[in-house]
């Protein structure tokens, strides 16, 4: 059997223990809370508009936020309820301080009427209504990275091939794991709907071989369909990074400071496809996502929430007091939330608690051993950038290929001098930026 | 409820536990084999040297970082692995004064004045041998035999390098019948000289001898994954086909080249001292050409100068050329047509 892998890259240390923790759990549903917090800014691009005022009375899946250009996105109510304030408030896993909506929950279990489309209705649909549908629906990248999805769509670069992500490469996150294990039958259909949006004639559906039952399943479920390749990759970290998926699965790669579509491909993770399925087929809006709590915690687990709650409402109280560190995100990408007063948005996947942070050393001189260069999946010199960065040399990162770095955080990771390579080469990226 | 403010940092939230440290004890790890075949084949001579150099480097260390304010980086152990490495490149009964030179020599100028590990331009221990072989020639060649049950007594002996010189200073002469003549003394019994080089029953620097030790070194670094096996590689290629080239232009059988890298440093240098992290190119192109340069230029010194030996000069030559091997050597950036060398202003 073929299995597709990418240049560079590292084993995790103890990955799969870390993703057993969860993959065999039950999926919890948390009871909904009093109040919702949803921040304007979930998505990449600029933040959404509100449309609702404080004293609103809202149904769930109301549009109460919408898209303020054609790259951002609309927010839904995931619950009925009260609009209780809209105003700066609250700190948002991105760490940025932004306007966020806060519903009471009336606990009334009012929902708008869905319009629901039959099968054949469904396969009505022109590239342009699906297209709508993303739209309206508040679809962004559920990845992590919250790229919203119809901007995907709407350009007028041909495409080729629809790719799902379903990698899932970060050591501790099974969130995908489970959707393409219950889901399995909405995420191939979510994704046919990808192919007709954009006229692309070949799907594909990309799987870890730590996740050998989903890749069974899906094979079996798709024998007989030359139109949708099951692809099986090789367990490596960062698999899930969107431009060394294609290039292990396609073997081209992305230009550099380039999206996918630039070689007509689109990527998307199979947790938008499932919720592409949702949009179209039961007229839900994005309100809803899974989610694993893991860590050091008595019941690690999968959930499914709403997007808005707080991180506190799904957490043990005995769990926090035990942790000193929260993660959003994953262990490798995510972020450290500072406190447990956080809502999650519609890119979180993941919520980790540790007790602590990994005891490193000081950060000592570089030792050139190279490490960091031979498993750059960018193909970079992390330790070069890191002292171009130290000597405020930033007119000649983009020399070095800096915009092509896709913090992955593996020359961290792997350095035996400590130094925090990506923390330099993130400072010499916003300072770029900021130029 | 207590609102307690948690731990926060930068992604990633792990690591992979490798270190500096640890890199280096592997090192020296892999150094036993060697060690052990030198207290073997020298016995009392080799522990004294290799005590001396190892002390000595040690507490130049101590004291250059205690006087230059840094802090006390001892517990790092590269200053072992330099004191080690630079004693098994000595001669067996070498003066201890001049080990402590060189060892001075390795860790005060060429290591801490540069700014200490991670810093140096040279490699230390290659820089203080070479120094002491210019400076002290006569008792740094100075050879014994080992002591093994061929050689009762430790006599003083011509090193299998010094014959393949030999042959080597007549090709430079033009004398090629003589060189002719000199090579047929060696490979009179050149299966049996090729059986002792490997396993070290030769005269020769200390580490140097034992061709077994050093390949048990260098296994159990390519399992550890701390060695850049592509110097080792191009290296003794390199080496092994200039000395084909020299061996097929002026006749000298096919076991020259063969004999060429089992005589003398070169195997030990291209396992511990030309792979040195800090002193080798950072792409693995860069380092086949940094490997290709130093089995040229190890082959050319010992044909056509005075030093019997080329491996600490063309290390040497080749530390000063890395910084230009990496810039002109760069991977090609994900995405990116063609590697810009950074001329832009």
């Amino acid at each position: 059997m073929k299995k597709f892998s990418f240049k560079g890259g590292i084993h995790i240390h103890g990955s799969n223990a870390k993703k057993a923790l969860t993959t065999k759990s039950q999926i919890i549903i948390p009871k909904d809370p009093e109040y919702l917090y949803l921040p304007l800014n979930q998505q990449l691009g600029k933040p959404s508009k509100p449309v609702v005022a404080i004293g609103d009375q809202v149904k769930a899946g109301q549009l109460i936020a919408e898209k303020d250009s054609s790259f951002s996105a609309n927010i839904h109510a995931p619950i009925s309820g009260i609009i209780e304030h809209i105003d700066y408030m609250i700190n948002e896993p991105t760490g940025q301080f932004s306007k966020s909506i806060v519903i009471k929950n009336d606990f009334s279990n009012l929902e708008v009427d869905y319009i629901t489309r039959s099968s054949e209705e469904a396969k009505k649909l022109t590239p342009k209504n699906l297209v709508d549908i993303m739209e309206e629906s508040g679809l962004v990248g559920l990845g992590g990275a919250t790229f919203p999805t119809p901007v995907k769509y709407f350009g007028s670069k041909k495409c080729d091939a629809v790719v799902l992500n379903g990698i899932e490469c970060e050591p501790y996150n099974t969130a995908d794991y489970v959707i393409m294990k219950k889901h399995f039958k909405e995420v191939i259909r979510g994704l046919k709907y990808m192919m007709v949006a954009s006229g692309a004639s070949k799907g594909y559906i990309c799987i870890e071989d730590n996740k050998m039952d989903v890749y069974e399943t899906f094979r079996q479920t798709l024998t007989g369909d030359s139109d949708i390749v099951v692809a099986l990759f090789k367990e490596k970290y960062p698999q899930g990074a969107e431009k060394q998926l294609i290039s292990a699965l396609f073997n081209k790669d992305v230009p550099y400071g380039g999206l996918p579509i630039d070689i007509g491909v689109i990527v998307n993770n199979v947790g938008t496809a499932k919720a592409l399925c949702d949009a179209v087929e039961l007229g839900k809006p994005l309100t809803h996502h899974y989610l694993t709590i893991t860590g050091n915690i008595k019941n690690p687990s999968n959930y499914y929430v709403p997007v808005g709650i707080l991180f506190q409402d799904l957490l043990e109280e005995d769990d926090l007091r035990q942790n000193n560190v929260l993660l959003a995100g994953g262990l490798m990408m995510g972020k450290a939330m500072y406190t447990e007063m956080t809502p999650v948005t519609k890119g979180i996947n993941a919520i980790i608690l540790l007790e602590n942070l990994p005891k490193v050393g000081p950060e000592i001189a570089c030792v050139r051993c190279s490490s960091c260069v031979d498993n750059c999946p960018a193909f970079l010199s992390p330790t070069t950038l890191a002292q171009l960065v130290k000597n405020n040399k930033f007119d000649e990162l983009d020399g070095y290929g800096i915009v092509a770095c896709i913090e992955c955080g593996t020359c961290s990771y792997v350095c035996p001098s400590h130094i925090p390579l990506l923390d330099y080469i993130r400072h010499g990226k916003l300072e770029l930026r900021r130029r | 409820m207590e609102n307690k403010m948690r731990k926060v940092t930068y992604s990633p939230f792990a690591h992979g536990g490798n270190s500096v440290n640890k890199a280096m004890l592997d090192v020296i790890i892999a150094l036993v084999p060697v060690i052990l075949a030198s207290i073997i084949f020298f016995r009392m001579s080799s522990i004294l040297v290799l005590l001396t150099t190892t002390a000595s480097a040690v507490t130049f260390e101590y004291i250059s970082r205690l006087i230059l304010k840094r802090y006390n980086s001892c517990q790092d152990l590269s200053a072992v692995v330099t004191g080690l490495i630079l004693g098994l490149t000595l001669p067996p009964n070498t003066p201890l004064l001049l080990a402590i030179l060189g060892s001075l020599i390795s860790i005060v100028i060429v290591k801490q004045l540069f700014g200490g590990i991670g810093n140096n331009i040279f490699n230390p221990a290659a820089t203080g041998r070479a120094f002491l072989l210019i400076a002290f020639s006569v008792p740094l060649t100075k050879w014994v035999n080992p002591i093994t049950p061929t050689y009762i007594d430790a006599t003083t002996s011509a090193t299998p390098l010094s014959l393949v010189k030999t042959v080597m200073l007549n090709i430079k002469g033009g004398d090629f019948e003589a060189a002719r003549t000199a090579y047929n003394l060696i490979s009179a019994d050149a299966w049996n000289l090729i059986k002792l080089l490997f396993t070290g029953e030769v005269a020769g620097s200390l580490g140097e001898t034992s061709a077994l030790a050093i390949i048990i070194g260098l296994i159990y670094l390519i399992v550890k994954k701390r060695i850049h096996t592509e110097i080792v590689a191009s290296y003794v290629i390199s080496a092994f086909v200039v000395a084909a080239i020299l061996s097929f232009t002026y006749d000298l059988g096919p076991l020259f080249p063969l004999i060429s890298i089992l005589a003398g440093g070169l195997l030990f240098g291209a396992v511990f001292m030309a792979t040195d992290w800090v002193t080798s190119p950072m792409t693995k192109k860069g380092r086949i050409i940094f490997g290709i340069g130093l089995g040229i230029l190890t082959i050319i010194i010992r044909t056509f100068s005075n030093f019997p030996e080329g491996v600490v000069f063309s290390i040497i030559i080749m530390n000063m050329a890395t910084p230009l091997i990496d810039r002109h050597s760069g991977n090609k950036i994900f995405g990116k047509v063609k590697v810009k060398s950074n001329e832009k202003k």
